[in-house]
């Protein structure tokens, strides 16, 4: 009898590991109010199981965009499922409300769907299709109406330029400068969905307003980063990021302690954007270890401050996966734009103060955060980035 | 060829956004090019049943926008209204290859171009929110012209569902905003 083959299964993970979000939504929506809890911790756990499965099979959903991403971006594609997961573990981050917890549910589904599409077009609309139910929750939200149409201005200018930009690319007989104008309009647009640039303090501003918008920067961040990593467009992602860096650096130096995990979460999401425009082996890594660490520290970067009173693990200070993404970072600009160098690491320095001294108030959650950022770096130098 | 002049008047329109009957005007602009396109093709069922949904979503946000104060735009706004969308225009007119596109396709991708580059800058710059409101429905007019202009019907779908996404949030915030709900 000849053994069931393998890979007959994996053309079923992948519509599963995306669906699975959604089908998700549902179930807490039909939960009874006392064990909406651990249902959803129990179901993000599943999804987030089935989205690994996928990357360490490469399934592909036939006839559709949706494909693991290649390389060592194919990590990406778990990560919003793993910020749902360690949402749903902290107490402080999950949300209270029933409606909130399927909400993020659904923005972590569609930041997956967007991660998993093959071509910019479809996931500039997957991605439009998050930022939008941000701005949708933001608005709705009694008392942040104002916030939320902020927000939805922002987003809807976003996808408004990133989608004809990828029209314009898609375009068989679109060349020279109407496929540099595509790339660039690619490139903003996708970056102001993202909160990259100029909209990264107006982002992070929404951020405290709603419980589900905490996670939006993470779940914007993934698949527009991932898009922009293989574009052909690099030297805008590498202005788009340290722009974000300085604004973020400079914006943690004045911010009140209580503000500085958000500001540091969007110093590693400029930093993550640097890596993307210098590409190459390296800062597709770097952007790797640098999105795993805002998906495990993002959600506890609401109201505890695991590592301390300087932050949310310092880039510069901690031996930890932020540090070789970091690392990882600055060599990938060595071969690409070595006069960025200087202005990155001395962005870092800025955005990194050393911790204020008091005590840090460290959970069970932020301990095994640590060991699994720990274990990362581990993993890094072992297995190196080639 | 018949879209390209609603679509010229559209990024007109959004450029010189100090009119107070903004969105009205931008919808009957989308609802003539549809009914152009109606005229122009063979299969007129669609466009006017897209024209039609076009004045049922307008319709009533016009009506949710006219309960707000609209203030005129500042010399500021206006300047860099007008000074941005003059040289967004000039950019696509150079971006846009003579050769590459054939002479019928080009002042309509043209068009589509400057009305959402405009309908950006508009909603950037303007302060008011009725403003704002009025430069991204120009915009979304400009991507919906340009998803009709290459047929692509993903896109076009996708334009739809902004447009359904800006009336409902419009709705929703500006309602809130409007009847001293929020602090503006």
């Amino acid at each position: 009898m000849a053994p069931v083959p393998v890979p007959v299964m994996i053309p079923v993970l992948m519509p599963l590991a995306l669906c699975w979000p959604f089908l998700s939504m549902g179930v807490l929506a039909a939960c009874p109010p006392a064990s909406v809890r651990a249902a959803a911790t129990g179901l993000s756990a599943i999804g987030l199981g089935l989205a690994v499965l996928a990357v360490l099979s490469r399934s592909v959903w036939p006839a559709t965009p949706f494909a693991v991403p290649p390389g060592p971006l194919g990590i990406l594609l778990p990560l919003p499922l793993l910020a749902l997961f360690v949402a749903s573990l902290s107490a402080d981050a999950a949300p209270a409300r029933r409606g909130a917890r399927v909400l993020t549910h659904g923005l972590a589904g569609g930041a997956v769907v967007a991660t998993a599409c093959a071509d910019p077009l479809s996931g500039a609309v997957a991605v439009g299709g998050v930022a939008m139910l941000v701005a949708l929750a933001t608005a709705v939200t009694r008392g942040a109406a104002r916030a939320g149409w902020d927000l939805f201005r922002l987003s809807l200018s976003g996808i408004l330029l990133a989608v004809p930009g990828a029209a314009l690319l898609a375009a068989s007989d679109a060349a020279g400068r109407l496929e540099g104008l595509g790339g660039v309009l690619l490139t903003v647009g996708l970056g102001t969905v993202a909160g990259l640039g100029p909209a990264a303090p107006v982002v992070l501003a929404a951020e405290d307003a709603v419980a589900p918008v905490a996670l939006a920067p993470v779940m914007t961040s993934i698949p527009v980063l991932r898009h922009l990593a293989e574009g052909v467009d690099r030297a805008d992602v590498l202005a788009l990021g340290v722009v974000t860096l300085w604004l973020m650096a400079l914006s943690i130096r004045v911010a009140p302690v209580g503000r500085r995990g958000r500001l540091s979460l969007g110093l590693a999401v400029g930093l993550a954007a640097v890596a993307a425009g210098a590409g190459g082996a390296a800062g597709q890594a770097g952007l790797a270890a640098l999105l795993l660490s805002v998906a495990l520290l993002g959600p506890l970067a609401r109201h505890g401050e695991p590592f301390g009173s300087g932050g949310v693990a310092p880039l510069l200070y901690s031996p930890l996966l932020p540090f070789g993404g970091l690392v990882l970072t600055l060599v990938a600009l060595c071969g690409a734009a070595p006069l960025l160098l200087l202005p990155v690491a001395v962005g870092v320095v800025v955005g990194s103060p050393p911790p204020a001294g008091g005590g840090s108030r460290t959970g069970w959650l932020g301990r095994g955060v640590a060991g699994l950022l720990l274990a990362g770096l581990v993993v890094l130098v072992v297995r190196g980035w080639r | 060829m018949a879209s390209a002049l609603p679509g010229l008047l559209i990024a007109a329109s959004v450029v010189l956004s100090g009119l107070r009957w903004g969105l009205p005007w931008q919808g009957g602009l989308v609802v003539l090019a549809l009914l152009a396109a109606a005229l122009d093709g063979a299969a007129p069922v669609r466009p006017c049943l897209a024209a039609l949904f076009v004045v049922a979503g307008t319709a009533p946000l016009a009506w949710g926008l006219a309960r707000l104060e609209d203030r005129p735009p500042a010399p500021g706004e206006r300047i860099s209204g007008v000074g941005g969308g003059l040289l967004l225009t000039i950019l696509a007119v150079l971006a846009v290859p003579r050769g590459l596109i054939d002479a019928v396709g080009r002042p309509e991708l043209i068009a589509a171009l400057v009305a959402i580059l405009c309908g950006v800058l508009a909603a950037a710059v303007r302060r008011s929110v009725v403003g704002q409101c009025a430069g991204l429905a120009g915009a979304v007019n400009g991507l919906l012209l340009l998803a009709g202009l290459a047929g692509r019907d993903a896109v076009l779908a996708g334009a739809v569902a902004l447009q359904g996404a800006l009336l409902l949030v419009a709705f929703v915030c500006l309602r809130r905003i409007a009847w001293g709900r929020e602090v503006a």
